[in-house]
């Protein structure tokens, strides 16, 4: 058998590489199994930034007694726990018992504040707007600015009329 | 996405070590003037398909049909006249031509396992790379010299905008754009400056001030993505939160965590020369003896000796070498350009040696033959 990466000397190690769940086997020679080598140890470290900074990102206290899998994609809570990363969109949704509690570890959000698709754009951008001038009111309030608040009011007002 | 006219491109691609981000801003500024001390700036934004499952767990035929979309938006991308774009298969690379690749910076170490469905289309500029399947279905690359991570995020998201045109992406409401790792949800940004800090090692304040980062959602990694041993005193500054925060107050704080960080570095600086005058003077013309004439130059003692070299540019104690010439040598000095400029495989004895050659040819001028 040929080495699967240089297709040049023949194989001679077999190499079992289990990420993210998914298993890869390869037949390689020798001095690419050393090349491979280095980058294997970079790649492992890389493979999962988060386990460096919170080793126990996914590990519950106690483990379900059955192992739920995402209804879109398949993803397993247990392979969650493992790789720490998500298998689709739908799964943030559907772990989102799990992943709560990460990204707010991480990020100490769980309120996207960014760049919205634009085809969303219209209908989120402007209860993006409302939630932001409906804080500034309760800030003013707070702060006893009543001049401003009222302001605002009237803006969020004419901004609710124009949306329906 | 042309195949094959673009050869010349795809050669410069793979022979040149000059892109967009190795070309100075700052060959005629001031000592001490921020691209002086930000080698470049990177904005990459993190985008995945709706309804399709995140690249380690697609199907060939899925993958498939991943692909076909996106390089459908590419097209797209290049017909709004966004520059023209040289696409790459990953698996149609050899392992070197990887590791090129990734020398300059151009694509992540992940793609460099070649997996199948895994591509990049890198501008013809080489200021913009899109990498697929990447770990996430689409990666916006945008690096550029000098210290414009605005400038580098206002061009990724004008990509973003075309790509979103023909693409639907996977985003919620709530937690925004959805990314295989939690890490990068919400804006999927990660911003980054790539800093040269040899006055706040030299003064041994980086364990200090790079603790002081992670308190504000920064982190700093080396120059290849190592950890904070940086190898030639580069570091890499960039944000860690990218949920909670928009685009513009994750890019306002790396700004100003780095303008911080700029300040101790001249501050360092102007400390040193003080003190330590005559050291560091002697350091760097000792550099400069050692690059054009030392005969063996392991990797690590070249990073320190360019460093001395950049620092002697900046303080004007050493005149008339090409600031884009540095940045080059960063990358040609690296394993895969040694081993493409010789053309043969090195160990790594001979790679010393052909990295003492470049540094000998290229800072001493002196007729070697590499
Ligand atoms: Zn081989
Ligand atoms: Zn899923």
């Amino acid at each position: 058998m040929q080495c699967q990466r240089c297709q040049q000397r023949p194989a001679n190690v077999h190499i079992v590489q289990v990420n993210n769940g998914v298993k890869r086997e390869e037949h390689v020679c020798q001095q690419c199994a050393a090349q491979m080598g280095l980058a294997a140890i970079g790649s492992l470290g890389q493979s999962n930034p988060l386990e460096k900074i919170f080793p126990n990102l996914f590990t519950p206290e106690a483990a379900p007694e059955t192992d739920r899998a995402c209804p879109h994609c398949g993803y397993s809570c247990q392979e969650l726990r493992e790789s720490g990363r998500l298998g689709c969109g739908d799964c943030y949704q559907y772990f989102s018992g799990e992943v709560q509690p990460v990204l707010q570890r991480i990020h100490n959000s769980l309120h996207h504040q960014g760049k919205i698709p634009r085809r969303l754009g219209g209908t989120l951008g402007r209860k993006r707007q409302l939630d932001d001038l409906r804080n500034q009111l309760a800030r003013c309030v707070l702060d006893e600015r009543f001049e401003e608040a009222a302001r605002l009011r009237d803006q969020i007002r004419e901004m609710e009329k124009r949306g329906e | 996405m042309q195949k094959d006219n673009n050869t010349t491109n795809l050669t410069r691609l793979l022979t040149s070590s000059a892109s967009a981000w190795t070309s100075s801003r700052s060959q005629s500024c001031e000592p001490g003037q921020d691209d002086q001390i930000v080698l470049a700036s990177r904005v990459r934004l993190a985008r995945n398909l709706a309804g399709q499952p995140f690249p380690a767990h697609l199907s060939p035929e899925i993958g498939q049909k991943v692909v076909a979309s996106l390089f459908l938006a590419l097209r797209h991308l290049e017909m709004a006249n966004n520059g023209k774009y040289i696409l790459l298969k990953m698996k149609d690379l050899t392992p070197l031509q990887r590791s090129l690749l990734l020398e300059k910076h151009l694509i992540s170490r992940e793609l460099t396992q070649a997996l199948e469905n895994q591509a990049v289309a890198i501008r013809e500029d080489e200021a913009v790379a899109l990498m697929l399947n990447e770990e996430d279905h689409l990666r916006i690359q945008c690096l550029l010299p000098g210290f414009q991570p605005e400038e580098a995020w206002r061009i990724a998201s004008e990509i973003d905008d075309l790509l979103e045109e023909k693409l639907d992406y996977a985003f919620d409401p709530e937690l925004g754009y959805l990314t295989t790792c939690p890490s990068n949800a919400g804006t999927g940004l990660r911003a980054s400056v790539l800093l040269h800090l040899p006055g706040i090692i030299l003064t041994k304040q980086q364990d200090m001030l790079l603790a002081q980062l992670n308190k504000v959602g920064m982190t700093a990694r080396g120059f290849y993505g190592e950890g904070t041993k940086a190898l030639g005193h580069i570091f890499q500054v960039s944000n860690q939160v990218t949920l909670g925060l928009s685009e513009d107050n994750i890019l306002q704080g790396l700004k100003s965590v780095v303008s911080r960080l700029l300040e101790h570095e001249r501050q360092a600086r102007s400390r040193l020369l003080q003190e330590k005058g005559a050291v560091i003077e002697d350091q760097v013309w000792r550099s400069y003896g050692i690059m054009s004439q030392a005969r063996l130059l392991p990797g690590k003692e070249f990073m320190e000796r360019l460093s001395y070299l950049r620092l002697g540019l900046d303080l004007g104690i050493i005149e008339g070498i090409d600031r884009s010439l540095l940045n080059r040598l960063l990358i040609e000095a690296q394993p895969a350009f040694l081993q493409q400029a010789k053309g043969q495989e090195l160990d790594q004895l001979e790679r010393d040696k052909e990295r003492a050659k470049l540094a000998n040819i290229r800072i001493g001028k002196t007729q070697r033959e590499v």
